[in-house]
């Protein structure tokens, strides 16, 4: 935080900081307003036709069709899962672990489990909720039993490029105790509902909900003190 | 883009680090399929991916099974027994160790440690952490307690929240025997969870799991919201 303590924002209250950090959640809630959330049980559109996930999968994502595909997965499915998942399951993990390294490395036993276990899916959205849910298990598992690499390329890159807003902010999420940054992370960078990152995370709603007022509560500590910092 | 979502866009997949993952995942299947495992899914991970079209459809003759011998199919059937036996095997070594309550060291009186790690070596099974504490912990102090596992965190204005551990032998493993006026039943993950208080402030929780009995004590008691968020944080690490 030493960096950070020569920052003055001039002119950028830090109300700004929290409220770019709601922006992002209130474009993405929009835009999975017609996503199927029937493997959420919660309300709202069920269509999957207009899903976020299927209507921008990665170029060579493959359609699949949930109702016929047996259980084994082929090279080909992998490859489409990776294609269509593999930003949003890199993201999660890294948020965990701090570096590239580590993160790739889970993120490749994610898919080797997807490979040799994945159930048959109600949806794209089903889909994508069990793999960030194995890819949240083994980051933890990781933490638990692993040494983590120190580097994380993101902060350096960050400071690098002399993006100190931008590092500001990670730090603060980053240092956030690990129920309170994967919540913060499946609400704000997926927008996922508090329903729907209970059940990626297999814990009760309110739960998630503690976790996420305890984050918030936390960063707007961490950013009122970096903004005080002379 | 939130601030937080154009930090996270420059977290991404690249060409070499597809090419790389795909390619652990195609080396994780041959090794299962040299194991003999077939992915644990049965013959089926072997077959050609699925094109919607039946053999017969394709033109395959479909009597060709009967030129095969009468126990030719048993003898796959066994084979397969044997090979989804090895490749459990296999999954289980390369799975995080479970400790069961037979490699249980037996008590020997009350020892303090200096870290979990420590703590775990003596009583014999891993001992979780209660990473969602009400308060910043003063101090953490590890204990086995007669084989009991114990972590007491302790707030700088003397509050105290003690996680226990032991083996589920049906007498709990809190040591608070207090009546309580109060007790609700919830359910964390698929686990049972006993919270004990009054008026609204809950200073026990009790639950078991896989062959063990787990205690969370507070002094003073916490908010039911808290006291799940503790039992919570320590049942997701079991």
């Amino acid at each position: 935080m030493a960096q950070v303590g020569v920052l003055r924002p001039r002119g950028i209250r830090q109300e700004y900081v929290l409220l770019w950090l709601l922006c992002g959640r209130t474009m993405l809630a929009a835009d999975r307003a017609t996503a199927d959330r029937a493997a959420f049980g919660g309300t709202g559109a069920a269509s999957s036709a207009g899903s976020a996930d299927a209507a921008s999968p990665e170029p060579g994502a493959e359609v699949l069709d949930f109702q016929t595909r047996p259980h084994a997965r082929t090279d080909v499915e992998v490859a489409a899962a990776f294609d269509a998942y593999g930003n949003a399951i890199l993201r999660l993990v890294y948020s965990y672990l701090h570096n590239t390294a580590d993160a790739e490395d889970i993120l490749q036993e994610t898919l080797v489990r997807y490979m040799q276990k994945a159930p048959v899916f109600d949806s794209r959205t089903h889909e994508k909720a069990w793999l960030l849910r194995v890819a949240s298990n083994l980051s933890k598992n990781h933490i638990e039993y692993n040494k983590v690499r120190d580097a994380d390329e993101l902060m350096e890159e960050l400071m690098a490029e002399e993006r100190q807003d931008l590092s500001f902010v990670w730090e603060a999420v980053r240092s956030l105790p690990v129920p309170q940054r994967e919540a913060i992370h499946l609400f704000y960078q997926e927008g996922y509902s508090t329903a729907e990152v209970a059940q990626v995370l297999g814990q009760n709603e309110s739960t998630v909900r503690s976790h996420l007022r305890r984050g918030r509560e936390k960063l707007r500590q961490i950013l009122r003190e970096a903004y005080d910092f002379e | 883009m939130s601030s937080y979502n154009e930090v996270m866009a420059r977290v991404s997949v690249t060409p070499q680090m597809r090419e790389r993952v795909l390619a652990g995942v195609a080396a994780a299947r041959a090794e299962a399929a040299h194991a003999g495992t077939h992915d644990g899914e049965g013959p089926q991970a072997e077959v050609a991916p699925f094109t919607g079209v039946s053999d017969r459809q394709a033109g395959h003759p479909a009597t060709a099974r009967r030129d095969l011998p009468r126990w030719l199919p048993l003898a796959v059937a066994a084979c397969l027994v044997v090979a989804v036996g090895i490749g459990a095997w296999q999954a289980g070594r390369r799975e995080v160790a479970q400790e069961t309550p037979t490699d249980v060291l037996q008590p020997s009186g009350m020892a303090e440690f200096s870290s979990r790690g420590e703590l775990e070596a003596s009583v014999g099974f891993s001992v979780p952490e209660v990473t969602d504490l009400p308060f910043e912990p003063a101090s953490v102090t590890y204990t086995n307690a007669f084989g009991l596992a114990r972590v007491d965190y302790e707030a700088a204005d003397g509050s105290v929240l003690t996680l226990s551990k032991g083996i589920d032998d049906g007498s709990g493993v809190s040591g608070d025997y207090n009546d309580y006026a109060y007790s609700t039943h919830a359910d964390i993950s698929g686990v049972g969870v006993e919270l004990q208080g009054s008026d609204g402030i809950y200073s026990l929780a009790e639950w078991a799991s896989d062959g063990y009995a787990y205690a969370l004590d507070a002094q003073p008691g916490m908010t039911e919201e808290d006291m799940l968020a503790a039992v919570e944080s320590v049942v997701a690490q079991e």
